[in-house]
């Protein structure tokens, strides 16, 4: 095979040349918007934060799904018209050279629509005042996007080698890219297949049911069913090698295709009936694998087959024009049942393999991470899992596994730890697991042995460490990084992390990027009262040199703060974590400090400590954080109550549409009454 | 030369093309002739490498054409259904071919465009259906190409136009050998250029000869004895067609003319007119010898 034959620029220059209206459109779409959506989400000209994937890649995941389909049909959109069939094949050109030649036009067109998103990002993260943008982050997400983006066009040219029209052609793109992952992760969520089963010769110590892992579908799947690029998510090496193996080997099956296609079938569906109906029917395999289900939960849906009955139909009048009811009657007959009968043998099939792979053997357990950020609500998506062979510290889990399943699965527990846990065949998996305080404690002494000294030099060792949502009115985002740093490493410096359970009382929150995930961590530090002082009258000067600049519109998204009001924290943790479920409040920063300006400006001391709570629901539970604070307690229990109220309120109202009664006006009262 | 040999083509069921047999003389006017869809279009394709075939050889100057890039630098090719990129002018459109066929000439377009009156700068969109046939046709012809195959080559120009482009193709047959592959389902367009013909029917080449002996080898002529006669008095000759009016008696002959005259004078005529066929009446007394009816073919 002789490469250079294989690409001839000029027809390439030519095929760009005639569409490039629409591809200058596409080239600049996702770039401009990509900007102007990082920019205009900084929320005021003066907060200064770090932008995570999902902010940076939203628009390009949105561009996902139409731009190198567009890309595709613009290069070889001529074999979809029979005349310009005949115009572009009758030229001196080797099918294989038109199809190589506009595969590599259309990388070129990818590779230059990522390239200049990630300059623009750099250029706004190096420009902008407010935004600062992780270059190692930047250039993760364009690796992803340009490979899924490639990915979507390579398989949009196999499907453009079968296909007669554009509407096909996107069909049978969809049926590529999605009806695998889709069938795999639907016979997943809806069987509740995700269970891991620890075993101790034999017998069945405890079970969760975690959440599945697709990180290893090809990455336009796995974008989707991992959120869209959030949080640890947002970096999947292997769809990543995955998608660039098959983006490779579907180059190969496309150019073959290509060379065979029949280009006598432009503007017809497909080569022939058959081929068309088989398609049809694939289309038709997720709407049966959700109606399975459906069904399986709620009984018969007449509703939903008389839908797919309509789409079979309505399918053949879009891209038919007709409908052949001789054929297509008998054909809905055999695709019914076949698909139904699939389903139930596919759904028993997985279920019976399902739960052969659910078990794992704790005595196989070789390596265990925790993160404890997930007592305070954070999502295990946002938090770093740094493992451990540490054998103290697996065995003492599985302890608290077997005195779980021993008769302690009532009692209160305090603390829920994100552990994930990986065994001798590197089957690895993530669940949570609630304990009480003298488990906590227990585990607390191992870590501080080494476990946490580990996390210390995770974080120190990895360069650029910023705060998130630091609200500084000070022009210059490097020098206030800077500041911050100086101050904390001063105080790491002067005392040792604590240990565990006072890990909050000190914790302080930023942002690194590290190992491919941005990533949001309440940092531990050990201090004395001076330093906390300190620290406290340092960020209460910036919170008012904000306050003095700015307006009550711009409140609503400012946060800034940290927690050293020790005893009220820890009385609030401990009442909120034992009654955890009873009842939900939020703040949110803006309300707290327009409070304060409206109720108490003229009282307003910068050097005293204001308090802020922030209510999550995750997980079934609802967590508390804590941002400002103030010794004026007083004022903290009149926002507390006016929200409680407000809350009550919601939720009375709620459960007398629901038609029950709100029961924890008890709990309610004792709350706040000791705040 | 162009050898096609067994060329077979089904577009699913139906067959096309079928074991269909021709072999074309380079630097000659082929005119491939036949009723609608009796697959002129699709057998010009298959020899351009635009549709693929099902079996068969199909050899030019004794070189497979599959995927033939270089031979396909001999080949131009300008179907009946015309395409132009959306927003290109005739310019736009030269440059396209000229940047894929290596002999283009861009000189040449441009005078041709002149003789045709056709402004280069204007986007072809805008133009009628016959000035965009002009403009398909002098790209062709720009290109230099050895086999130029034009797929219903003069539908929509006007007399003029037709005579002008039958003139620069002859033109470009002096300037360089050239071979010519043209389809029409109207005999006359063809009758005054094409060297040789073919009529497809059922997808194989139900019948081709040269012009010149088709028309030379064919005469009618209007006859009166002084005796009663039927067909059977002219036994020494090849009649094709034999009707008799009254004691007139129109005769379509085919063979030398010289002889079948010598014959006839032998006979005594109280008449005897030798009237010119025009090719369809050479196709349609040919037609009737195979045993087929004109109207059905064409």
């Amino acid at each position: 095979m002789n490469l250079t034959k294989l690409f001839s620029w000029k027809y390439l220059k030519e095929n760009l040349k005639k569409s490039k209206g629409i591809l200058l459109l596409i080239c600049i779409l996702v770039p401009v918007f990509t900007t102007l959506s990082v920019t205009f989400e900084s929320g005021g000209p003066d907060i200064k934060r770090v932008a995570n994937s999902v902010e940076i890649s939203l628009i390009n995941i949105f561009g996902m799904f139409f731009i190198p389909i567009t890309i595709s049909y613009v290069l070889f959109g001529y074999v979809f018209k029979k005349n310009s069939v005949d115009l572009i094949n009758s030229m001196p050109l080797k099918r294989s050279t038109v199809f190589i030649t506009n595969t590599i036009g259309g990388i070129i067109l990818i590779t230059l629509i990522q390239v200049v998103t990630a300059i623009l990002l750099m250029i706004v993260s190096l420009v902008s005042k407010t935004i600062y943008i992780f270059p190692a982050m930047i250039f993760d997400m364009f690796l992803m996007m340009w490979l899924a983006y490639i990915f979507i066009f390579i398989a949009s040219n196999i499907a453009m080698s079968v296909s007669g029209t554009f509407l096909t052609q996107c069909a049978v793109t969809l049926l590529i890219l999605f009806l695998i992952p889709f069938c795999i992760a639907s016979f997943n969520r809806f069987e509740e297949n995700n269970k891991i089963i620890f075993t101790e010769n034999d017998e069945i110590v405890s079970q969760y049911v975690y959440t599945p892992n697709y990180r290893t579908f090809t990455l336009p799947s796995s974008i989707i069913y991992n959120g869209f690029m959030s949080g640890d998510l947002a970096y999947l090496p292997k769809s990543l090698i995955r998608t660039a193996l098959l983006s490779v080997v579907y180059i190969f099956i496309g150019l073959k295709l290509f060379e065979k296609r029949k280009m006598e079938n432009a503007e017809e569906s497909f080569e022939s009936y058959k081929v068309h109906l088989i398609i049809k029917a694939l289309t038709m395999v997720p709407m049966f694998v959700l109606v399975h289900y459906i069904k399986k939960m709620d009984g018969v849906s007449i509703i939903l087959y008389t839908l797919i009955i309509f789409y079979y139909f309505a399918y053949d009048f879009i891209v038919k024009k007709k409908i052949p009811f001789k054929y297509s009657i008998p054909a809905l007959c055999i695709i019914t049942f076949s698909l139904i009968g699939i389903c139930n043998v596919s759904d028993w099939i997985y279920d019976k393999l399902a739960l052969e792979d659910s078990y794992m053997n704790i005595n196989d357990i070789k390596e265990i991470g925790l993160d404890f950020g997930n007592t305070y609500g954070y999502y295990e998506s946002d938090t770093l899992i740094s493992y451990t062979s540490d054998k103290e510290l697996i065995n003492t889990l599985i302890e608290i596994e077997k005195n779980k399943k021993s008769g302690n699965d009532d009692a209160v527990l305090e603390h829920s730890i994100l552990v994930s846990v990986r065994d001798k065949h590197n089957k690895e998996v993530s669940f949570h697991l609630n304990v009480g305080n003298d488990e906590i404690n227990k585990i607390a002494e191992i870590l501080d042995k080494g476990y946490i000294n580990a996390l210390k030099k995770d974080y120190t060792e990895n360069g650029v460490i910023s705060f998130n949502n630091i609200e500084i009115s000070d022009k210059n985002v490097q020098k206030d990084i800077d500041d911050e740093l100086k101050l904390v490493v001063n105080i790491m410096n002067a005392k040792q992390f604590i240990e565990f359970k006072e890990f909050y009382k000190e914790a302080f929150e930023k942002k690194i990027y590290i190992n491919h995930m941005l990533i949001s961590r309440l940092f531990p530090i050990d201090t004395s009262n001076e330093m906390l002082k300190l620290f406290a009258d340092y960020q209460n000067k910036q919170t008012m040199k904000v306050l003095q600049n700015v307006s009550n519109d711009q409140l609503d998204s400012w946060y800034y703060g940290l927690s050293i009001e020790n005893e009220l924290i820890n009385d609030k943790t401990s009442t909120f974590d034992s009654n955890y479920g009873n009842y939900y409040f939020s703040y949110y920063e803006g309300d707290v400090i327009k409070y304060i300006i409206s109720s108490k400006d003229s009282d307003f001391d910068s050097t005293k400590n204001y308090y802020m709570i922030r209510g999550n629901y995750n997980h079934g539970r609802y967590f508390f954080d804590f941002y400002y604070l103030t010794n004026d307690i007083k004022q903290i229990n009149e926002i507390v109550k006016k929200d409680m109220k407000k809350v009550k309120e919601e939720n009375v109202e709620y459960y007398e549409k629901e038609g029950t009664e709100y029961t924890y006006d008890t709990i309610e009262e004792k709350d706040s009454n000791e705040i | 030369m162009l050898k096609i040999t067994n060329l077979n083509k089904a577009f699913g069921n139906k067959k096309v093309l079928e074991n269909l047999n021709c072999n074309i003389k380079t630097n000659s006017i082929y005119g491939l002739i036949g009723a609608n869809g009796a697959g002129k279009s699709t057998l010009l394709r298959i020899i351009n490498d635009i549709y693929r075939r099902d079996s068969g050889d199909i050899e030019i100057d004794g070189i497979e054409i599959e995927d033939n890039e270089i031979l396909k630098q001999k080949l131009v090719f300008i179907p009946d259904d015309l395409y132009f990129f959306p927003g290109y002018t005739l310019k736009d459109m030269a440059k396209f071919y000229e940047s894929l066929y290596d002999n283009f000439d861009m000189k040449y377009l441009e005078e041709l465009a002149g003789i045709l009156k056709l402004d280069i700068n204007s986007k072809v969109q805008n133009f009628s259906k016959g000035m965009k046939r002009q403009c398909a046709l002098i790209c062709a012809i720009a290109t230099n190409a050895d086999y130029m195959f034009f797929d219903e080559t003069f539908d929509g120009l006007d007399p003029v136009i037709r005579n002008l482009i039958k003139k620069i193709i002859v033109k470009q047959m002096e300037k360089k050998e050239t071979t010519i592959i043209m389809t029409s389902h109207n005999l006359r367009e063809l009758e005054d250029i094409c060297d040789n013909l073919g009529l497809l029917y059922k997808g194989g080449i139900l019948f081709e000869s040269d012009i010149n002996s088709l028309k030379t080898n064919m005469f009618k002529v209007q006859i009166s004895l002084k005796e009663d006669f039927d067909k059977e008095t002219f036994n020494g000759l090849e009649i094709m067609s034999f009707k008799k009016t009254g004691s007139v008696a129109t005769i379509i002959i085919k063979g030398d003319r010289e002889l079948s005259e010598d014959y006839l004078n032998r006979l005594n005529p109280i008449i005897l007119d030798f009237l010119p066929l025009t090719l369809e009446e050479v196709f349609i007394y040919e037609m009737e010898v195979l045993g087929y009816e004109f109207n059905q073919v064409i």
